[in-house]
């Protein structure tokens, strides 16, 4: 055989690439509203007191940690100008990926406070326990009477486990430690990190200055990072943060799902 | 050399299976997604359907005089679940749209009515499945546009062609047919 390998390939390179280029087209990216939801609750607009927020965000991590479906609640100051509340509510619910792919049990409870206006996003997978009608039960019946009456979390609350309740009748939510007990060993582990590291700064700079005085300008090569380890001085953090035991859930920690919704639910106001 | 050319006309061939193949799957792929999304609108526009005589049923005990609004919303809704095709489907639909809209303002008028908590679950589950449609119609929209921007840019074109593809109809229903009339109390 004459041929040789080399300008095949470089063809066969070629006819591949070509066809990589024609398959490419442009998937349809819905840009999303790009709010992240670093835990199961988003207060943009502030509303909720730190404590209260803190709750429903454990009550949110509790249910999504026992059950699988992923229940998100998003308060901003307005909607964009311009933008149906029932839109904004699915862009959200679909680009923070609330609930199972393929299970679609995610759901969405937005408020939108300039206007006034509440959505109950359902996954598509909830809308047979969280019907259409329900979900305007839980807006006029319970949120929209408690946010006149400007109680916003004991509303959100009682709404929250009314729905989880139809979707999880077993679901009994955990005991939440109460905010009080549990800022305190927050604070104190923030002041011992803190001090550890201003000691570890202060040891390192020293030890560096040191080494700098020793090897001479010429000779310095490894920047700070390839440095030998420090010993750390008594005190300091060695460890990642603990978690906050006692059974109750951190809220931090929502990863979407990638579940699906088509517009079910229902929208109200107060 | 006459190795050489063979072999070359061999990859080419096999090149051009290949791209052939290629195309011709996302094609299918692509109308069968589009076969979903209308699914998805049928079924939206059938539940609604089906909603309308709860609905009806609702009103008519509070308010039994209202005849002509009535008549229209059955007549338009039979026409809806008869119709055909895309086109005419969007066309029954909002008809059907106007007849309900003139409903709601017919609701307006008896503040029982709205008070009744069956009749608020109704038009929740009613606009639930609006706000379906919609969405349903913007997905289906959307695959059909992909569609047929796919099928006619090269070089899948020339493959559309060969298997006799032809650009997919959008669903329409009038924007402003959608639109439920204000009525303003003074």
């Amino acid at each position: 055989m004459s041929i040789k390998g080399k300008p095949h390939s470089r063809l066969a390179f070629f006819l591949v690439g070509l066809l990589v280029l024609a398959g490419v087209c442009p998937a349809g990216a819905a840009s999303g509203p790009g709010l992240h939801f670093e835990s199961h609750l988003l207060d943009q607009a502030g509303l909720l007191p730190p404590s209260a927020a803190e709750e429903l965000a454990a009550l949110l991590a509790q249910f999504d940690k026992e059950t699988g479906n992923q229940f998100l609640v998003a308060i901003l100051p307005a909607l964009p100008p311009g933008e149906r509340i029932e839109n904004y509510a699915l862009q959200i619910g679909e680009s923070a990926g609330a609930g199972e792919k393929g299970k679609d049990n995610g759901l969405l409870l937005l408020v939108c406070l300039e206007e006034r206006l509440i959505r109950i996003e359902v996954g598509t997978g909830l809308e047979g326990q969280i019907t259409d009608g329900r979900a305007g039960r839980v807006i006029r019946q319970i949120l929209a009477p408690a946010f006149q009456e400007r109680n916003y979390a004991g509303g959100l609350k009682e709404a929250l486990l009314t729905m989880m309740g139809w979707v999880e009748p077993s679901f009994t939510p955990a005991m939440t430690v109460t905010a009080s007990a549990e800022e305190e060993p927050d604070a104190v582990f923030l002041l011992a990190l803190f001090i550890g590291l201003l000691i570890l700064s202060s040891v390192y700079a020293r030890w560096e200055r040191r080494r700098w005085y020793k090897r001479g300008f010429s000779q310095r090569t490894g920047g700070p990072l390839l440095s030998p380890p420090v010993r750390r001085p008594l005190g300091s953090p060695s460890r990642p943060l603990p978690r906050r035991g006692g059974g109750s859930f951190r809220s931090g920690g929502f990863r979407g799902g990638g579940g699906g919704f088509r517009g079910g639910g229902a929208s109200g106001g107060w | 050399m006459r190795n050489r050319n063979l072999f070359l006309a061999l990859i080419v061939i096999l090149f051009l299976i290949g791209s052939y193949t290629y195309y011709h799957n996302s094609f299918i792929s692509s109308e069968e997604k589009i076969a979903a999304c209308w699914a998805e609108i049928e079924n939206n526009l059938q539940r609604r359907a089906d909603l309308i005589p709860n609905l009806v049923a609702t009103v008519q005990g509070y308010a039994g005089h209202e005849e002509k609004v009535y008549t229209e919303i059955a007549a338009a809704r039979s026409r809806l679940l008869n119709a055909e095709g895309v086109v005419a489907l969007g066309e029954a639909s909002s008809a059907l749209d106007n007849a309900l809209g003139r409903l709601l303002m017919v609701v307006e008028a008896y503040p029982e009515l709205k008070a009744d908590e069956r009749f608020a679950e109704l038009q929740d589950e009613l606009a639930g499945t609006e706000n379906r449609l919609s969405i349903a119609r913007l997905r289906y929209n959307e695959a059909v546009q992909a569609y047929n921007t796919r099928i006619r840019r090269l070089p899948g074109s020339i493959v559309a062609g060969m298997m006799g593809l032809e650009t997919k109809v959008y669903f329409q229903s009038a924007a402003a047919a959608r639109e439920v009339p204000k009525v303003e109390f003074k």
